[in-house]
């Protein structure tokens, strides 16, 4: 039997608890991962001053209208269901509009006109439709 | 060669260096994902959901508006200063802007806020003379 060796004074690295909590952090990064709710923005601009004298390009406009119960209207038409976040019929439609003004050479904009009542999520639903149809100049109608 | 590897595990110390790399890695990753808006945002705030929602291009100027709507009442603070009636908050923002002409208001608004409201808000950004207005959402519930 061997005798016991005096303890070292110097301090040791040890591999194994490192290893184990470099294992625990990467697991719990993968986990939570998933679940991260991210905060991103959607863009707006508000009417600006003209300047006088400055040639002023009219760009191609659609108005979408939103009402109290969510229905979201463009050229009197109502698209999608109020029950839902996802609009695929509306961006489509932004999407064309979005090609045919690219056609014309000219900007596709769109100005957002909510009722008095409208919810804040369905002026979100709308403007995240025209951010997926990579419509740029998105304004408000101030009622 | 056996006693080169011995004295070689003999040598092996605990080394600060690497370990004080990690952990700078690691504070680096909290400090990326931690915005300054996002320090400012308030949790209790139930942010509408967008999927194509992205970060815009990084701007100094920028003053964080978090709106909250609550059985009927709407409030908005900014920069911890609380704001019931809206006629107050353009002359904060004036202040705020102090005549520069590239600034941005966020608008990190509950999703129950009614549409007459955000305009408000709004019309007080139009009157600080902010053109460049962001809506907060998150990706998903």
């Amino acid at each position: 039997m061997r005798a016991k060796e005096p303890q070292s004074d110097t301090m040791q690295f040890q591999i194994a608890p490192m290893i184990d909590v470099i294992f625990i952090l990467i697991l719990f990064f993968m986990c939570s991962a998933g679940a991260v709710k991210t905060e991103m923005f959607l863009s707006t601009t508000l009417p600006g001053r003209a300047v006088a004298g400055k040639a002023i390009k009219i760009p191609d406009e659609q108005i979408i209208e939103i009402h109290a119960n969510g229905n979201v209207v463009l050229n009197g038409r109502v698209f999608d269901t109020s029950q839902s976040h996802d609009m695929p019929q509306l961006t489509l439609t932004l999407r064309r509009f979005m090609e045919s003004s690219r056609n014309n050479k000219t900007e596709a904009m769109v100005t957002i006109s909510p009722q008095p009542e409208a919810p804040y999520q369905r002026i979100i639903d709308v403007l995240d439709s025209c951010a997926a149809a990579k419509i740029k100049i998105v304004t408000f109608s101030m009622g | 060669m056996r006693m080169r590897r011995h004295h070689h595990e003999e040598d092996l110390e605990f080394q600060i260096a690497p370990m004080v790399d990690v952990l700078l890695v690691i504070l680096v990753f909290f400090i990326t994902i931690t915005s300054a808006s996002t320090l400012q945002g308030d949790r209790n705030i139930k942010l509408p959901v967008a999927a194509n929602a992205m970060k815009p291009a990084k701007t100094v100027n920028e003053v964080l508006l978090n709106v909250h709507w609550e059985s009927g009442e709407g409030k908005v603070s900014v920069d911890s200063v609380q704001f019931t009636d809206l006629s107050n908050l353009t002359g904060h923002l004036i202040a705020r802007v102090g005549g520069r002409t590239t600034y941005r208001m966020i608008i990190r608004a509950d999703r129950t806020t009614p549409a007459r409201y955000i305009q408000k808000v709004m019309a007080a950004a139009a009157n600080a003379d902010i053109p460049d207005v962001v809506f907060t959402a998150i990706n998903h519930d």
